[in-house]
């Protein structure tokens, strides 16, 4: 569970973070799904269940005091419901399932989104099931009986780069919020955070290269040269949409030769004088060459990405920006 | 990065959730509230309830600093004051009402369902009949469904859902309250002065009458206690329930004299005949006196002394249950003379008051030859000449009551009779006083007990004989003779009002009235009696004589184990999956043994990739698998013919699986 610098600095976070890591130790890496068992549940009182407790004294004082046996029998029943809600409180987190927890890439700026599934493989309803993902919004949801629930979690970013969290945390405070159980998750959760696009509008340099007929297995975009089956990550504009109208089959059709000629997005030609920037301004390229169709490739020092087509090319282009330098994350909330 | 907080704001469904919780918990104390109190409560819930639907501003501080100080203080004035248990809830209602008025968040009405359980302790410390308990469960079950959906984030379950889990917790609770109840230390109170109890007057006698005191107390069907006998009930003419005993007089009431009055000398009295034993379980009065059948003798009941006065008189006010063992003698004679104080305090009377009773009673005592022709006499006049037995008598003129009695109105009451008595025999010189208390009982065949009623109140006289002692006179018997042989109900002139009238006249009803009788006093026996001496009582039954309060706290703390390890057991199964496919049991055993060898096997793999991935692992066990996966396919997929034949396979090929 993340903390915030600010908690961090109090007795309590202190304290928090103690035991998480102690937990961390006891619990070791995690893998999904993982079940939660007894061994891994913690369970507390809270600020409500202390003053609920701190009323029971009170009655229990007061009844013994007037010698009255409806008061005792009302202060001993609320005993007993303080006592079956911390039963309930466990009982409730008992036996789900924290199945995986996907990301999907996002541009720095954007909000990235964790989504977390848990599944409830019981034949009874669990309630207020909360995911604390970070320092974000806590999302809370009732599970219902042999049901599942995503759970997803918004995180603004900044910066370029893999935003990495190590933890998560299930918790629950039904019945009343007089406890709260809790446990912890650890393993490696993973959003790509791309560039930020520069504004559209500076071309890419003339840096094409013109190879015609002769680039290699003879891929371009000019000349027809027949169908070959669909494969993930071809560019929509090439699929054969008459033939998939006529035969229900996805052809792609297969161009040897460019009148687009192929494209270098070099970090050598971006311009401005900071590495970021220049980032940027190749993202921009590469959603643009990819809009428009273009054949492109990608080269950073140290990484060459050969030409190509369609959202898979893109996806491994921004990837490429993305992880480039593997610059350590300032907002890698996770690692502490 | 600030931490986004998750604080529900106060919506108008947590408000009208909130509201019905607390009515529901108010409805017992609303007769005992002032007439302002209720009304104030709805308008400041109601206000609330509206500005949470036009989700405007909550009134400004000012405006409820001003409110809460306003409300204090008519409170202060309605209540004189602010302790006791009737300015306490007063002010505690009043409070909540405007703290819904501050209430942002659904945690800020956390406090007010934890006063709203306050409310219904409260509500015990007047009455703890078994009604009120069933109605307070239902109430306290209003409130913790109203708990759980304030303390949730997000939206509410649909009330029904809410009343259902809150209902549930609450029967899980039920073996944990029971051991707690049966077995917690009862330490006696009270550890603090308990404040009084003014403003729920209790019904019962008290130590002044004027007439019409008794009449008023007549109308009241509220039990004032029950008796047990040891063996047979004597006969109703014997049934007079000896309470305060009044010997000052001045011309209008009689009221008790010196307290505490000197403790009688026991040897003085002669004590004939037999002795009746009983038990009495005793309804709090708040007076420091108890009552039992004329007179009682050694031992008497704990805590309780005989009083010159021959009154049983206590240290402490009644103020709980209370059940003593007495042992009494119809017949007795308290031997000795009156010192001349007490002669001339037992035939005071004030020289102007009640002029024309005053010399009727010097006419007639010079008439009579004797004392005792003296007192037939009078008891003749009221015999003979028409006075009539009441219980709604004409006004009495207050300046000379018993003149206007005795000469114009000529009816009322048992105290009408005995006051008049009274004072003819102090004007004719014959010590006398008034003795209040109860008369006759009605016998509940269910229970084998007897009930008496604030309406079997009574009134009678002794005179002090000189050679006999203190000679009971029941001036009513010489009116309505019914009255002592039969009880209230026969005696009375046709259209007065008469307690419980329905419920007596109706044999059904009256059987229904008995039944329901007992069950109270089984009730105060059994629950609301249930202290330190029950508590050992039931643990020596056990094998436990006189635990100590950390062996009983060790036996709760073993037996809530006991319960909570009995609960997580019937929850697990509740709480099991439910797979009801055998072969994909089955097939789950596989997996397990699969893992169990240490092959992992990923969520997403479907069987048929499993197995060709496996089989490329682990060609030794390839057949064994594909015959595994084969079968369960079949089984589970195509249920056709050979299902039956597939399911037996997939059993007998995860049995013999090895990996």
């Amino acid at each position: 569970m993340g903390m915030t610098s600010q908690s961090s600095l109090t007795a309590r976070g202190w304290l928090a973070a103690q035991l998480e890591r102690w937990a961390r130790r006891r619990q070791g890496a995690d893998k999904l799904p993982r079940t939660l068992h007894r061994n891994r549940l913690y369970i507390l009182p809270t600020k409500v269940g202390m003053v609920f407790a701190a009323m029971l004294l009170v009655m229990l004082l007061g009844s013994m005091n007037y010698s009255n046996s409806m008061g005792l029998a009302l202060t001993f029943a609320l005993s007993g419901l303080g006592l079956i809600s911390m039963h309930q409180c466990h009982r409730n987190m008992l036996g789900l399932v924290v199945h995986g927890v996907s990301a999907v890439p996002v541009f720095a700026g954007q909000d990235a989104r964790f989504c977390v599934r848990i599944h409830n493989p019981s034949p009874r309803k669990r309630y207020q099931i909360q995911l604390r993902l970070a320092d974000s919004a806590r999302p809370i949801h009732d599970i219902s009986a042999s049901g599942s629930e995503d759970f997803s979690i918004s995180l603004p970013t900044n910066k370029r780069g893999v935003l990495r969290l190590d933890s998560l945390s299930v918790t629950s405070a039904h019945p009343f919020t007089f406890f709260r159980c809790w446990t912890w998750l650890h393993m490696p959760m993973y959003c790509l955070v791309y560039p930020r696009p520069a504004p559209a509008g500076i071309a890419p340099p003339h840096t094409d290269v013109d190879v015609g007929g002769a680039l290699q297995n003879g891929a371009g975009s000019e000349d027809f040269a027949g169908l070959r089956p669909y494969r993930y990550g071809d560019s929509p504009r090439h699929i054969a949409w008459k033939n998939f109208a006529r035969d229900n089959t996805l052809l792609v059709k297969q161009f040897t030769g460019t009148s687009l000629s192929t494209r270098w997005l070099d970090l050598e030609h971006a311009p401005g004088n900071d590495l970021e920037l220049k980032l940027s301004h190749l993202c921009r390229w590469v959603l643009s060459s990819n809009a428009q169709g273009h054949n492109y490739g990608l080269r950073l020092p140290g990484t060459l990405i050969e030409p190509g087509s369609g959202s898979a090319q893109q996806a491994r282009c921004l990837e490429a920006l993305a992880r480039f330098g593997d610059t350590p994350q300032e907002e890698n909330l996770g690692s502490r | 990065m600030a931490r986004a907080r998750q604080q529900a704001s106060l919506d108008a469904s947590a408000i009208a959730w909130v509201t019905g919780a607390l009515c529901a918990t108010l409805l017992p104390h609303a007769p005992y509230l002032p007439v302002w109190v209720l009304p104030m409560f709805l308008l400041s819930a109601g206000w609330r309830l509206w500005l949470a639907r036009k989700s405007s501003q909550l009134p400004s501080r000012w405006l409820r600093l001003l409110l809460a100080m306003l409300a204090f203080a008519l409170v202060y004035a309605s209540q004189r004051g602010i302790s006791g248990v009737a300015a306490g809830t007063t002010l505690l209602v009043v409070m909540m009402g405007l703290k819904m008025l501050e209430a942002r968040t659904r945690r800020d009405t956390i406090l007010l369902l934890v006063l709203a359980y306050f409310l219904i302790l409260a509500a015990f410390l007047r009455e703890q009949g078994p009604m009120l308990a069933l109605y307070q469960i239902l109430a306290t079950w209003a409130v913790t469904t109203a708990m759980l959906q304030v303390t949730r984030s997000g939206t509410f379950l649909p009330a029904r859902e809410a009343a259902g889990v809150a209902g549930q917790l609450m029967l899980y609770t039920l073996p944990v309250t029971l051991v707690l109840f049966l077995l917690f230390p009862r330490i006696p109170g009270p550890f603090w002065a308990l404040p009084s109890t003014s403003g729920s007057a209790v019904t019962g006698l008290s130590d002044e009458m004027t007439p019409g005191t008794i009449a008023q107390l007549s109308q009241s069907d509220a039990v004032a206690f029950r008796v047990t006998f040891e063996g047979k009930a004597p006969p109703s003419s014997q049934l007079y329930w000896r309470g305060p005993v009044l010997e000052k007089f001045d011309g209008r009431s009689w009221s008790q004299g010196n307290w505490p009055s000197p403790a009688m000398d026991i040897s003085r009295i002669d004590y004939r005949g037999a002795a009746i034993r009983y038990t009495v379980s005793l309804v709090p009065h708040d007076k420091a006196w108890l009552l039992a059948l004329d007179l009682p003798a050694r031992p008497l009941p704990a805590d309780a002394r005989l009083s010159r006065r021959l009154q049983l008189e206590t240290l402490k006010p009644v103020r709980d249950r209370l059940v003593y063992t007495a042992l009494s003698y119809p017949d007795y004679q308290v031997l000795g003379s009156l010192s001349e104080r007490e002669r001339a305090l037992f035939t005071f009377l004030p020289e102007r008051s009640n002029p024309r009773s005053q010399t009727l009673a010097r006419t007639m005592r010079s008439q009579a030859s004797t004392e005792q022709a003296y007192i037939q006499a009078v008891l003749n006049k009221f015999n003979r000449e028409p006075y009539v037995y009441t219980l709604a008598p004409k006004r009495l003129d207050m300046r000379n009551p018993s003149d206007d009695f005795l000469f114009n109105t000529r009816e009322g009451f048992c105290e009408f009779y005995a006051s008049s008595f009274a004072l003819m025999m102090r004007a004719a010189g014959i010590p006398s006083r008034v003795v209040t208390g109860y008369q006759g009982g009605e016998l509940n065949p269910f229970g084998d007990y007897m009930i008496v009623r604030q309406s079997s109140a009574h009134a009678w006289v002794e005179v002090w004989l000189d050679n006999r002692g203190w000679v009971r006179v029941d001036p009513t018997a010489a009116v309505a003779p019914e009255r002592i042989r039969r009880g209230l109900p026969d005696s009375l002139r046709l259209g007065d009002p008469l307690p419980g009238g329905l419920l007596r006249s109706v044999p059904l009803l009256a059987d229904m009235r008995m039944a329901w009788d007992l069950a109270n006093a089984r009730w105060d026996e059994y629950v609301l009696g249930y202290g330190p001496e029950l508590q050992m009582d039931l643990l020596s039954r056990f094998g436990l004589n006189m635990p100590t309060p950390l062996q009983l706290v060790l036996l709760i703390m073993s037996l809530v184990a006991f319960f909570l390890l009995l609960l997580s057991l019937y929850l697990a199964r509740n709480y099991r999956p439910r797979i009801s496919d055998p072969a994909l049991l089955l097939y789950r055993d596989f997996l397990r043994k699969l893992e169990k060898a240490g092959l992992h096997v990923a969520v997403h793999e479907a069987p048929g990739d499993l197995a060709s991935r496996l089989g490329r692992l682990r060609p030794d066990i390839r057949t064994q698998v594909n015959n595994v996966t084969t079968n369960y396919m079949l089984a589970r997929y195509r249920k056709t013919d050979r299902y039956q034949l597939a399911l037996e396979q997939l059993r007998n090929a995860v049995r013999a699986f090895k990996p």
